[in-house]
């Protein structure tokens, strides 16, 4: 069953891992490829849309964007730069950010999978190796040799 | 969530290294091995190439310096053992580099040119160790180091011989062509060199250090006998005649060049013996189905273009000077007309001769000696396109200078075929006397940023010693074929780890 708003607007309830329900406006909810598809194949009369892999906390933070970006026409298109920008700042951190990357990855929201991903590539670019690994817990399976070899490679770099 | 629980899948991480600038693409092929095995897989590379925002794609000047600063007006081509010991240069062209960074040519024993550049792959000529004249030929890619040795042509491999280097889409292969006595086309991925048939005809022009202009896979050049223009399809493998379209069948082929995605064409109407007019036309490059070509623009009269010019590209009009007159003429290449743009002339003031216009960036610049403000800018640069007012002086007047003679060259000769950009450069030209010997290059940075920078001497310029180069990661090595001179013994350590790497990756593929 579908809810429908004063205004006629179809409204449909999202579900994520850990329980929480939202109720959000179709447009809005549509902004996502994946809920877009699943509302065509006509997954969402029969109540919620249970989205498996996205926290409720991660969940909010999608549909703050998506709510965003739909209400918003192209001429305030600065107005939403600057909006995008306030947007990855509050995510914080890089675990915050890759859970919102894998989210926006999940349900195929090209928009916020190019925002996320440039703050993710902006963050580590001046990085070290060892950095990053740190960051998302990489294991480094080189053995020293190899590692030398590849560093001796990196001095060719323009340096 | 804890950062011990984050698991990046793979195209997750693939989607934020491909915005990372190549310095540290390279760096964190160190992270791990899966990282390494993406970062160096044609694949990763491709996809950067496609998705990477155009800043990325670092465009960089690489540059052979000289000792000696004399040179002729046209080529030359003494290799002095002078030279052998200057270490090859590179430039940014963001302009936030001082000075070059100095690039290591792993093999460099001797004098090297620079013949082709494509995709972040250059291809090079370095003096023989056992013949006078003869060349070995690289194809390097600068960023990473990674090189490649074509086999040796007996004696066919010359230093001042044609070559042209470019990127068959069509087998996803890169190809060296060389003229010798005989033309002969190299393909990263067969291997080995073969000849061209039916090149006869293409041996009695294409000489000297002419590598062709490279659009859409196809390497184009000016056949100054036949006065056609003439094009070796680096697919089919194959020469083929561009013809002039209806309006210019007449006019001598005075020139061609490349914008964007256009070929154009500069033709002369030479009657009674006075150049009367000069035009130019353009084309949409061959089209491969049909081999069809569109017509050009409608045939157009213009006076006292250059001859032989090019005419230098900005917001989508061509521009040619006119040596004694206080304007520019310029070609809208979408209302197809037209038009001049001032020059920066103040009340009461007489342009004495133009001596050269440039782009740099988004911006028109000019010198010219006016009347009678002998001490007046060099170079000024239109700050605002087509707004009068907007002529800023860019490079001062220096007493030292007056009598020589100043060329801009333009800036957007960004002819990487990755992607059409001519957004950024530095404006560089030459200074000399009447008889060319005491040549500088002016180098100045980008202009975006102020009205004035300053203007930095370098080495001389000319165009078989500097070549524009991607920053990229391409490699020589095509992975999908094995060929026989694949051989390690050949290369230096990091490119056999990464051919090593790559075999690893065929023998999965092919399990």
């Amino acid at each position: 069953m579908s809810i429908t708003t004063e205004n006629n607007e179809k409204m449909i309830t999202l579900m994520s891992s850990d329980g929480e329900e939202f109720v959000v406006e179709e447009a809005v909810a549509a902004q996502s490829q994946t809920i877009k598809h699943l509302i065509e194949d006509g997954c969402s009369t029969e109540g919620s849309i249970p989205l498996p892999n996205v926290t409720g906390r991660v969940l909010s933070e999608v549909i703050q964007y998506c709510k965003k970006h739909s209400s918003s026409d192209d001429k305030e298109e600065k107005e939403l730069e600057a909006w995008d920008a306030e947007f990855v700042k509050a995510a914080d951190d890089h675990v915050a950010l890759t859970d919102l990357m894998m989210a926006a990855n999940f349900l195929d929201i090209k928009g916020l999978l190019d925002l996320v991903a440039q703050t993710l590539a902006n963050m580590i670019t001046g990085k070290s190796p060892e950095e990053v690994r740190r960051m998302w817990n990489i294991k480094n399976d080189f053995t020293p040799e190899e590692a030398e070899k590849v560093r001796k490679e990196n001095q060719w770099a323009f340096e | 969530m804890a950062a011990a629980n984050l698991r990046l899948p793979s195209e997750i991480v693939e989607e934020i290294l491909t915005l990372l600038p190549s310095e540290s693409i390279h760096r964190f092929r160190s992270v791990s091995k899966s990282w390494s095995s993406l970062l160096v897989s044609e694949e990763f590379q491709k996809m950067r190439f496609k998705s990477a925002p155009p800043e990325l794609n670092f465009q960089k000047l690489l540059h052979r310096p000289r000792k000696k600063k004399h040179c002729t007006l046209y080529y030359e081509y003494d290799y002095e053992d002078d030279d052998y010991g200057m270490p090859l240069e590179s430039f940014d062209y963001r302009g936030d580099e001082e000075t070059p960074t100095e690039v290591t040519f792993p093999e460099r024993r001797s004098v090297v040119i620079f013949k082709g550049s494509c995709n972040g792959l250059v291809c090079l000529a370095q003096a023989s160790p056992v013949n006078d004249y003869g060349a070995e030929i690289f194809v390097w890619n600068p960023f990473t180091g990674v090189y490649r040795k074509l086999p040796d042509l007996s004696d066919d491999m010359m230093m001042r011989g044609a070559y042209g280097f470019g990127y068959d889409s069509t087998a996803d292969d890169y190809k060296v062509f060389m003229v010798a006595a005989m033309v002969q086309i190299f393909s990263l991925k067969r291997g080995s060199w073969e000849r061209v048939e039916n090149s006869d005809r293409c041996l009695q022009y294409i000489t000297g250090p002419d590598s062709g202009l490279l659009l859409k896979g196809a390497l184009h050049w000016r056949d100054v006998h036949t006065e056609k223009i003439t094009a070796f399809d680096l697919s089919e493998e194959k020469f083929y005649d561009v013809p002039a379209p209806p309006q210019q069948e007449s006019l001598a082929l005075k020139g061609i060049g490349i914008v964007g995605e256009y070929l154009f064409r500069v033709g002369d109407n030479h009657t009674g013996g006075v150049w009367k007019i000069r035009v130019a036309c353009f084309y949409p490059p061959r089209s491969s189905s049909n081999g069809k070509i569109k017509n050009g623009i409608p045939l157009r009269h213009l006076q006292d273009i250059e001859e032989g010019d090019r005419g230098l590209f900005l917001n989508g009009a061509l521009h040619w000077r006119k040596e004694y007159a206080a304007k520019i003429s310029a070609l809208d290449l979408v209302k197809e007309k037209f038009g001049d743009v001032p020059a920066p002339l103040h009340p009461g003031e007489k342009l004495l001769q133009q001596k050269g216009i440039g782009i740099v960036g988004e911006y028109l610049c000019m010198s010219w000696f006016p009347l009678p403000r002998f001490d007046s800018s060099l170079v000024w640069v239109m700050k605002e396109y087509l707004n009068k007012e907007s002529w800023v002086p860019f490079i001062d007047y220096r007493p030292s200078l007056l009598g020589q003679c100043v060329v801009c060259y333009h800036c957007n000769f960004i002819a990487d075929s990755v992607e059409d950009k001519e957004d950024e450069g530095y404006l560089m030209f030459y200074l000399h006397d009447e008889v060319p010997t005491t040549e500088i290059l002016q180098c100045t940075k980008n202009l975006g940023k102020s009205d004035r920078e300053e203007v930095v001497t370098v080495n001389y310029y000319e165009h078989s010693r500097s070549i524009p180069c991607t920053e990229a990661l391409t490699s020589p090595y095509p992975s999908l074929v094995m060929n026989k001179d694949f051989e390690h013994s050949s290369l230096n350590k990091g490119s056999s780890l990464i051919a090593r790497q790559i075999e690893v990756h065929l023998f999965l593929f092919w399990i």
